[in-house]
């Protein structure tokens, strides 16, 4: 079977997020031109680099990223599936890298799973599983201004008397009130952690402020630079490989 | 003219230019309280011969309702030696020919009473304190988000301020979310704008380095007085912080403990 041109395009950019993964980049994947004839070219130049650096057991490892990669919505993209099941077949560890703040792991692979995506639980690694490595590396105890559906992937995690701040999207959270609390704790020292700092994201009834804004505000109240978990930063890829 | 520092520097000048909320009392309950020596250091400074004006970036009230706070805390204080954002802000709305979607607190909403709010094409956005809600920010940003120009006005730029049971986030905060959220820059009406200083120093007559600010916000009280040329000294009441006194950017002229000492410090000067 011939794969179809958007089966070619789909593994040009997995192949591609590999590499550029792999070489510590964090250039964007939408850097990847989108011409049917550069994608064949890339791919073929691509293909050879990852099997040579196969071949050399240089890749131990690929990082696949969900949304707009494997998937689009409550879709698979075209030829996915297929791609994935080849990759379990060279010898690397492979993991599924997100951005979400609001859905736990759990959710995250039901979605796939019911795509036809052979993955496990243990195979996800989030932004907010990036917060939590980091918060159990260094022992932090979080107020954590997530939403409900993301605290399931801090369960376990000691919220007691907190000592560090973490700040997913969670426009409950981001009243007065809460906020004041979250500025008096790193006025007092707390770290103040970001899952990411997306400025707005697309709602059902139009656009709505990120957690961006709001940890932006909280720098400047504080005069503290917060610690950016979620991709591109550095961070989430040593959480991720660790 | 010479360059002399403090307190030397309070012989030669001709007026006085105080911050409110920090400087004369902390708010909080009800009216607030009362620093301890300052009602009595603005009797001081009204009994001599250097003129006095009141300068605030306060924005949960009209003047009218926080002079008659003030005078009930027993300060010798009236409406026209008082200078906040609000009435600046509605000046620049009219000469712009400028409609405000107002993010303010509801107290401060009769002093747009003059102004058309309708089909808003530029945002207000004041101390507005429980009002900054996530709902209310939101409609905010659409509004700028949705504006071929936006224009974003912030009465102030302050960080925090002290309230009686601790410091609370200011407008300032709100601002860099806005900014942040749309990718532009707001225009700042109160201290520490210049524009807002000048218009203090026009009403007394007198030239920047003939006055003194004192305040209890370091970058927005003093440095910005320092950046208009005048003199600029901080109290150690209000929101100060220990870390204050070493700021990378700005230095005080002087550092007193509150009001009633920096006042008995110039007095003394001026024998």
């Amino acid at each position: 079977m011939n794969p179809t041109p958007k089966t070619k395009q789909h593994l040009s950019r997995v192949e591609a997020v590999i590499v550029s993964e792999l070489q510590g980049a964090t250039e964007n994947k939408n850097t990847l031109s989108t011409s049917e004839e550069e994608n064949v070219n890339k791919k073929q130049e691509l293909q050879l680099k990852v099997s040579s650096m196969a071949g050399r057991r240089a890749l131990k490892a690929v990082l696949i990223d969900l949304s707009g990669t494997l998937h689009i919505e409550d879709t698979a993209v075209p030829g996915a599936q297929e791609a994935l099941n080849r990759l379990r077949q060279a010898s690397v560890a492979v993991k599924f890298v997100t951005n979400t703040t609001k859905e736990s792991k759990r959710n995250l692979l039901e979605r796939l799973q019911r795509l036809n995506f052979d993955l496990q639980e243990k195979e996800i690694f989030t932004s907010l599983s990036a917060a939590r490595s980091l918060l159990e590396q260094k022992q932090h105890r979080p107020l954590l201004l997530v939403e409900d559906s993301a605290l399931e992937d801090f369960t376990g995690i000691d919220t007691t008397e907190p000592n560090a701040v973490v700040i997913g999207l969670a426009p409950d959270h981001f009243n007065y009130q809460t906020l004041n609390k979250a500025f008096r704790m790193i006025l007092d020292g707390a770290p103040l952690i970001a899952i990411h700092k997306a400025r707005y994201y697309k709602r059902k009834d139009g656009l709505a402020l990120g957690p961006g804004p709001f940890v932006t505000g909280l720098e400047y109240a504080t005069d503290c630079k917060a610690t950016v978990v979620g991709k591109p930063e550095k961070t989430f890829f040593t959480q991720a490989l660790s | 003219m010479a360059a002399t520092g403090w307190p030397g520097c309070a012989k030669s000048l001709k007026g006085v230019i105080l911050d409110m909320c920090g400087v004369l009392y902390d708010s909080g309950e009800g009216d607030g309280v009362a620093i301890h020596g300052s009602v009595e250091a603005v009797k001081k400074l009204k009994a001599s011969d250097l003129q006095l004006r009141f300068c605030t970036n306060e924005t949960q009230a009209s003047r009218e309702t926080f002079v008659a706070k003030l005078q009930r805390l027993g300060f010798d204080i009236s409406v026209s030696e008082v200078f906040s954002p609000a009435p600046a802000a509605v000046a620049v709305l009219k000469d712009r020919c400028l409609r405000p979607h107002l993010l303010v607190y509801d107290g401060l909403l009769p002093e747009f009473d003059s102004v058309d709010k309708t089909n808003p094409n530029c945002v207000v956005i004041g101390d507005a304190t429980e009002n900054f809600s996530y709902q209310n920010l939101n409609e905010a940003f659409r509004v700028l988000i949705g504006l071929e120009k936006p224009v974003l006005f912030s009465l102030g730029q302050g960080r925090y301020y002290k309230e009686t049971d601790g410091l609370k986030l200011d407008v300032g905060v709100y601002m860099k979310a806005l900014e942040y959220a749309c990718d532009l820059k707001a225009e700042v009406i109160g201290k520490p704008s210049p524009t807002f200083f000048q218009s203090v120093l026009s009403d007394m007559g007198l030239q920047p380095h003939e006055a003194l600010m004192i305040g209890d916000d370091l970058v927005n009280d003093v440095g910005g007085a320092q950046h208009c040329g005048m003199k600029g000294v901080q109290v150690r009441t209000g929101k100060y912080r220990p870390s204050d006194e070493k700021h990378p950017t700005v230095t005080a002229d002087g550092t007193v403990d509150n009001l009633a000492q920096a006042v008995d410090m110039i007095l003394n000067q001026r024998h």
